[in-house]
């Protein structure tokens, strides 16, 4: 709309009813038809023209009450909106379709937020066997430590129920001396510090393995002694290999 | 000031209706049937048009009060309905039978002036007529609107879909365009 578009517009909305501008508008419009004779002219023309307008003859209006009566009549056989219609009308209200809106929106990010994780989703890789012919190690169930049940994640064991022979089978799996006795002032943990400090000592060894920082001849792995096999017979030396074979580990 | 008293009025049955009592609709029929059918009648051809599409625009104002949400006053929104209906009905009967400009000349007979005559005879009066029909259809609402209704340019721009500004231009271009048909001679 250009501006003289919209002076004009105020000029014809003026001249038709001052009351229906602001007084802003009125205050431009006026302020025109105090300089412009042209403004003065238009105005009185469209005046005149809606004056016109309004006097053009109008239908002969109907009998009111009996239009009234009809219309009742109307309402009557259309009856009151059906319950689907109220349920209608009343889910279509702005501020009810904004509510189940955000109710949905609730409900969706609670799914979202409460659903368990996915497992990562990991490319599956064909890693080629180091040995596929070497035989598997047998699976070797855990040495049992209790008589009766097991102590569970949690419990305290009952020192009562250990097994001894089990014991010193696990402290043989160790690299441990036998346990003799447990010694009750320190809480039965003097053999297993013992053993603790072997598992760090073996712990030490496979990591300097993996460290290629550290050589095969390094201190950390030992100085074996093999001479030994050097004796061996023949037979012997054979079975030896034939043992090894059997027991050779997968990696 | 009236205006406002009239929203009140009108507000205050449709709460009267929600609550049950019909008869507080009965009486808004009554408060706005003349304002309809007088608008009504301006688009169809005859007066039983006019009182069916008021009586179709009350039955639906009846069945849909429920959606009124007060964003408009009663009377905007019962001049909505009637409106869309009264164009409906105008485009039904274009299909059936094209309008012809005997039809025109004969509907400008049959009305019966209620003004004074004060400035044109009786066949600019059927080409002022006719002016106005062949007006485009948002000028010619919001030029009847206004002029026949006396809705504010607020209330026009919110039946014809459009803002106050556009109401203001429409308005504007409708008088220039009636001025431009009509020519100096009949205004004189």
């Amino acid at each position: 709309m250009t501006a003289e578009d919209r002076t004009r517009a105020l000029l014809a909305a003026f001249a038709d009813d001052p009351a229906s501008l602001t007084a802003a508008e009125r205050a431009e419009v006026e302020a025109l038809l105090a300089h412009d004779a042209d403004a003065r002219a238009e105005a009185k023309a469209v005046r005149e023209l809606l004056g016109a307008v309004r006097d053009l003859p109008q239908p002969t209006p109907p009998a009111w009450d009996a239009l009234a009566r009809s219309i009742g009549d109307a309402i009557d056989r259309a009856g009151p909106p059906s319950r689907w219609a109220r349920l209608r009308a009343w889910i279509l209200r702005p501020s009810i379709g904004i509510g189940v809106a955000c109710a949905a929106a609730a409900a969706v990010g609670l799914w979202i937020a409460k659903r368990p994780a996915s497992e990562p989703v990991l490319a599956h890789v064909d890693t080629p066997a180091i040995d596929a012919g070497a035989p598997v190690a047998p699976v070797v169930a855990p040495p049992r430590l209790f008589h009766d049940d097991p102590a569970t994640a949690g419990e305290l064991a009952d020192l009562d129920q250990l097994d001894d022979a089990a014991l010193d089978r696990l402290a043989a799996s160790l690299g441990a001396d036998p346990v003799d006795e447990i010694d009750d002032d320190n809480g039965g943990f003097a053999a297993l510090d013992h053993d603790h400090r072997d598992h760090h000592a073996h712990h030490a060894a496979v990591a300097a393995a993996d460290d290629p920082e550290l050589d095969a001849d390094s201190d950390a792995l030992g100085d074996p002694d093999l001479d030994w096999v050097d004796e061996l017979s023949d037979d012997d030396a054979a079975a030896l290999t034939q043992w090894l074979t059997t027991h050779r580990s997968p990696t | 000031m009236a205006s406002d008293d009239r929203v009140d009025v009108d507000l205050a049955l449709v709460e009267r209706f929600r609550g049950g009592e019909r008869a507080a609709f009965d009486e808004l029929v009554r408060r706005h049937q003349q304002a309809l059918w007088r608008m009504a009648r301006r688009y169809v051809k005859n007066d039983a048009d006019a009182a069916d599409v008021v009586q179709q625009a009350f039955v639906r104002a009846f069945r849909g009060l429920d959606r009124f949400r007060a964003a408009s006053t009663v009377r905007t929104w019962l001049y909505r309905i009637a409106i869309n209906l009264a164009l409906n009905h105008v485009r039904d009967r274009a299909r059936e039978q094209p309008a012809d400009d005997d039809e025109l000349a004969a509907h400008a007979e049959s009305t019966r002036a209620t003004g004074p005559q004060r400035i044109i005879d009786g066949e600019d009066q059927a080409r002022l007529r006719a002016a106005i029909e062949a007006l485009p259809p948002k000028q010619r609402l919001v030029l009847e609107l206004r002029v026949y209704d006396d809705l504010p340019f607020k209330d026009v721009a919110d039946l014809a879909d459009c803002t106050e500004n556009a109401a203001k231009v429409n308005f504007h271009y409708a008088v220039r365009r009636l001025r431009e048909l009509l020519g100096a001679e009949v205004i004189a």
